[in-house]
């Protein structure tokens, strides 16, 4: 029973602090529970006799048997137990001093705030026009080919033998595919983009590729994360703005992704609004408010 | 003839119908069938084979408890983060994956109540109604924990909850689930496979919760996919779903099945017997290797690798070491929760009879519910959603007043919340992902990769492995152009056999490059198991070369715990030929690769840096990444 509630803690403080208010009405209190001591001014921890029913009655379904006397006490107890511990909490203000209880119940808000209702798709226009504000998300992105030869180790060795490789590529530039190292990832890239470049030579590596040109003549030696490469770039092809066909699925996703973000900072900008915020310098006093308005709009 | 007890004529109807309704839903779910031809269908075919890095093992909205930790995104969504997209965790932070986009994702969703949470939660829903969906979304603490471990319950029991259990929802549920899949699969960019989660659970306790030993299965098929699903609520017992396997394969529904967490299965993943008692035999180790060639080593409640008390001579085995089984603080048995472990079972069995059922290859995942996984120890979120959404909850962050582990609360609900804590979350991983070496990244090839085992696990960074083994390799294999080519055709690759003669003398080709995004790599290790046992040795070293006694030099990495920073050199690159000095040709023996990255901050030590607060006691404070291979098996001619 100890691990039923061990979890059955957990569950409750995290969803009670984390669930999302798609209707508040729904996560009032259900009919029969006893009022917070706050609201009655005493400290009466009350379960009433259809809470109690209830109870009893979801012991049932869990266990497919009805609960004995000393397990229904002992369900009612641990329910009233957790119900005071929560009250004396709060009235020693518990929650107030605690940072671990004040993220959650901000994040409470938060996710409060954050349901937008619905969020229709955008007209073609007022998509292709944000689109158009935020090329750099829909841009496809400069690509590359290349060949490569590669060559491990440092030091003389290494520096003749892709000496030799040069010069045996000046004459024949095209037999190229016996010289050099294996390399894990082949000796052929096709339409990388930089970062994918990146991702798998080394940023230093990427950056040479960026500007180089598509060529017969095999440049280098070009330095990567893993040794030293003649590069031989075979394709180049320049990003571009797609058609408003490809990308329309994800682009509308994206709109209403922000569009949901706006209104969620609009809300939270919105409960800011009404505090008065004063920070103070971290010795001494503060002798004026200092300005917050960088908080007040996200 | 296996044996199980009283569901077994009740099963048998049932598969007859379940075959009449698949054969009559096949067109329901028919998805175009892929080029099978061996010229490839992408401008990347390599017949050498190109590494691709994906996560096998992610849970949606769909999945019964990933709903009730808030989790509301969809596999749309899940798939969008593995492109590269930013989604929302459910506790409101964002989640990006790092090292950029992923080659396959695959969505398992839990097969029973498949988006019943979601449609009990839904107003004006038939299953709103019902008194266990008003339980499980009140606010009453103990009416919802009752109502979801109610439905936890019935997953490990396999017994229907009549009220909620809607067969027809889930497969609409399911096949939205396909469609989802279809539509972000592009061969050559993009893979995905249409696939789910079996989650078979021993019985520890009655005592009516979902707490026991962990037998889960993801299953994924190849292409085309059945209109339902076999889930535990058609029979808890995994053999059952190999029947099923079978028979879907039949009607041309491949697919395969790979197991995960056997560090917390209480030691029921790999044992010396069936499911219901009986012994071994070859027609159960054929069923279980067609339908299971696969093992998922590693994710975020640890590994499976191996345990320091099954290898005490590994000074590596003590490696995100998890055990407590699901739902409870119970320690799981160690004994038959390891893949080295099973490796050397495998083999006695094949010794003494012939057979070996435990001849899989390694996969990798991250089981996150909150449809991304947090692969990196520098950005990590964890799995279940709202849950462990917070430092505190994850445990590396102390929850009592003074914020120095003196004074954790041990009572009421913070006490509760810093047990949690300590016995399984803060106990949990950054991991994984699976690398594939495959002719191009579409459907077919990366399943027949699957199939023939060439695979590998890693902890989160995307290292790179290629293991060979021959009779014939010697050093200069390693520095011929073709040396890839020369392998496959003189040898054996990860997951493949090698069979020799007495006299030959194998060389391996060891061959590991660091993500250039994570720490260098300090060490190359190849782990041999026989029947008899196992031994590790280091085959290549960032600093200098192996001792007499198999172990590099320390290479002198450390880390700065003030601030995280990795400190000292590493190889970005280990290449090796290497030749086992205790080889015993009459022997039967699995090899597999070990590559070690230098040693980084564990997630917990990153956040505990980031909270200004002392990282939690005993627990490690940097760990180092690896990859696993799938073994190369090599047994003597004859």
């Amino acid at each position: 029973m100890a691990q039923f509630f061990a979890l059955a803690a957990l569950i409750f403080a995290l969803y009670a602090a984390f669930a999302p208010a798609l209707d508040p009405a729904d996560r009032s209190a259900p009919a029969g529970a006893a009022k917070e001591p706050e609201e009655t001014g005493e400290r009466v921890i009350r379960i009433t006799g259809a809470e109690a029913t209830r109870l009893a009655a979801l012991y049932v379904a869990e266990a497919k048997t009805a609960p004995d006397p000393a397990e229904l006490r002992g369900v009612l107890a641990d329910h009233a137990r957790l119900r005071a511990l929560a009250a004396e909490a709060r009235r020693l203000g518990l929650d107030r001093a605690d940072p671990v209880v004040e993220r959650r119940l901000a994040q409470k808000l938060r996710r409060t705030l954050a349901d937008p209702g619905v969020i229709a798709p955008p007209s073609d226009a007022v998509l292709a026009a944000w689109i158009a504000a935020h090329p750099e998300r829909f841009r496809a992105p400069p690509r590359v080919s290349f060949d490569h030869v590669f060559f491990r180790g440092d030091g003389a060795e290494a520096r003749m033998r892709q000496e030799a490789a040069r010069t045996a590529l000046a004459h024949a530039p095209d037999a190229w595919r016996d010289l050099g190292d294996s390399f894990m990832l082949g000796r052929q890239a096709g339409d990388l983009t930089l970062r994918e470049v990146a991702r798998r030579f080394g940023p230093d590596f990427a950056e040479a590729l960026r500007d180089l040109p598509a060529s017969a003549a095999w440049v280098g030696p070009v330095r990567s994360a893993f040794g030293a490469h003649l590069v031989r770039v075979t394709q180049t092809r320049l990003g571009g703005a797609p058609a408003l066909a490809v990308i329309k699925a994800r682009a509308t996703e994206a709109w209403r992704e922000e569009e949901r973000r706006k209104r969620q900072a609009a809300a939270e900008a919105e409960v800011l609004s009404r505090y008065q915020i004063i920070i103070e310098p971290p010795d001494g006093p503060a002798t004026a408010a200092i300005s917050v308005d960088g908080l007040r709009s996200p | 003839m296996r044996f199980f007890a009283a569901g077994a004529v009740r099963l048998g109807l049932a598969r007859s119908v379940r075959l009449c309704a698949a054969a009559a839903l096949l067109s329901a779910i028919a998805t175009p069938a892929v080029a099978q031809d061996g010229a490839g269908e992408t401008a990347d075919f390599n017949p050498d084979r190109n590494v691709y890095f994906g996560d096998t093992h992610i849970h949606t909205r769909n999945s019964f408890d990933a709903y009730i930790f808030n989790v509301r995104k969809t596999p749309d969504a899940a798939y969008r983060w593995a492109k590269g997209e930013t989604v929302q965790h459910p506790a409101g932070f964002d989640m990006t994956i790092a090292g950029g986009p992923l080659d396959f994702y695959m969505v398992t969703d839990h097969a029973e109540y498949l988006g019943i949470l979601r449609a009990m939660d839904t107003p004006g829903s038939d299953l709103s109604r019902v008194s266990r969906a008003q339980d499980m979304f009140s606010s009453d603490p103990v009416a919802i924990t009752t109502a979801f471990q109610s439905v936890g319950a019935s997953v490990r029991t396999g017994q229907k909850l009549d009220d909620i259990y809607n067969q027809e929802l889930s497969d609409s549920v399911w096949a939205e689930t396909v469609a989802a899949a279809d539509r972000h699969n592009e061969p050559g960019v993009f893979t995905t496979f249409a696939a789910y989660e079996y989650t078979a659970v021993t019985t520890v306790a009655d005592d009516g919760t979902f707490g026991g030993g962990n037998l889960h299965r993801n299953v994924f098929f190849a292409d085309k996919a059945p209109a339902r699903l076999f889930s535990t609520l058609d029979s808890t017992n995994p053999e059952d779903l190999w029947d099923w396997m079978d028979e879907q394969r039949a009607l041309g529904f491949d697919a395969i099945a790979a197991p995960h967490n056997s560090n917390v299965s209480n030691g029921e993943m790999f044992k010396t017997e069936t499911f219901g008692g009986e012994p071994l035999n070859a027609a159960y180790a054929e069923q279980r290797m067609r339908n299971e060639p696969l093992v998922e080593v590693t994710q975020v409640k640890g590994t499976s690798e191996t345990h320091p008390s099954l290898s005490p001579n590994d000074e590596f085995a003590d490696f995100e070491i998890y055990e407590a089984l699901l739902g409870v603080y119970t320690v799981s048995e160690v004994n038959g929760g390891y893949v080295r472990q099973a490796y050397q079972l495998g083999l006695g069995l094949e010794n003494e009879q012939g057979f070996n059922p435990y001849k899989f290859g390694l996969i990798a995942a991250s089981d996150s519910h909150v449809v991304a996984g947090a692969y990196t120890e520098k950005d990590y979120w964890s799995k279940v959603g709202v849950v462990d959404g917070l430092p505190e909850l994850r445990g590396s962050a102390p929850l009592g007043p003074s914020k120095d582990w003196s004074d954790e609360p041990t009572e009421g609900i913070p006490g509760q919340i810093s047990n949690n804590a300590k016995n399984w979350f803060s106990r949990w991983s950054a991991s994984g992902l699976t690398g594939v070496w495959a002719e191009e990244n579409t459907r077919a090839a990366l399943f027949a990769a699957f199939r023939r085992k060439e695979t590998f696990a890693t902890t989160g960074p995307r290292i790179r492995l290629r293991f060979f083994a021959g009779g014939d390799f010697d050093e200069a294999l390693l520095d011929d152009p073709a040396l890839v080519s020369k392998a496959y055709a003189g040898g054996a690759t990860m997951g493949g056999d090698l069979v020799l003669d007495a006299d030959a003398a194998p060389g391996f080709v060891v061959w590991a490059q660091g993500d250039p995004g994570s720490a260098p790599l300090q060490r190359l290790q190849v782990v041999k198991v026989t029947a008899e046992g196992e031994r590790v040795y280091d085959v290549a070293c960032a600093a200098g070369a192996p001792d007499a006694e198999h172990r590099c030099p320390d290479n002198g990495a450390s880390v700065d715990l003030s601030t995280c920073e990795a400190l000292g050199d590493g190889a970005a690159e280990l290449k090796t030929l290497w030749r086992d000095p205790d080889r015993n040709p009459a022997e039967r023996a699995a090899y597999y690769v070990r590559a070690l990255e230098n040693p980084t901050c564990r997630w917990s030590t990153w956040e505990a840096l980031r909270n200004g607060t002392p990282p939690r006691p005993n627990r490690p404070l940097t760990l180092q990444e690896r990859a696993y291979s799938s073994p190369i098996w090599v047994s003597p001619a004859g």
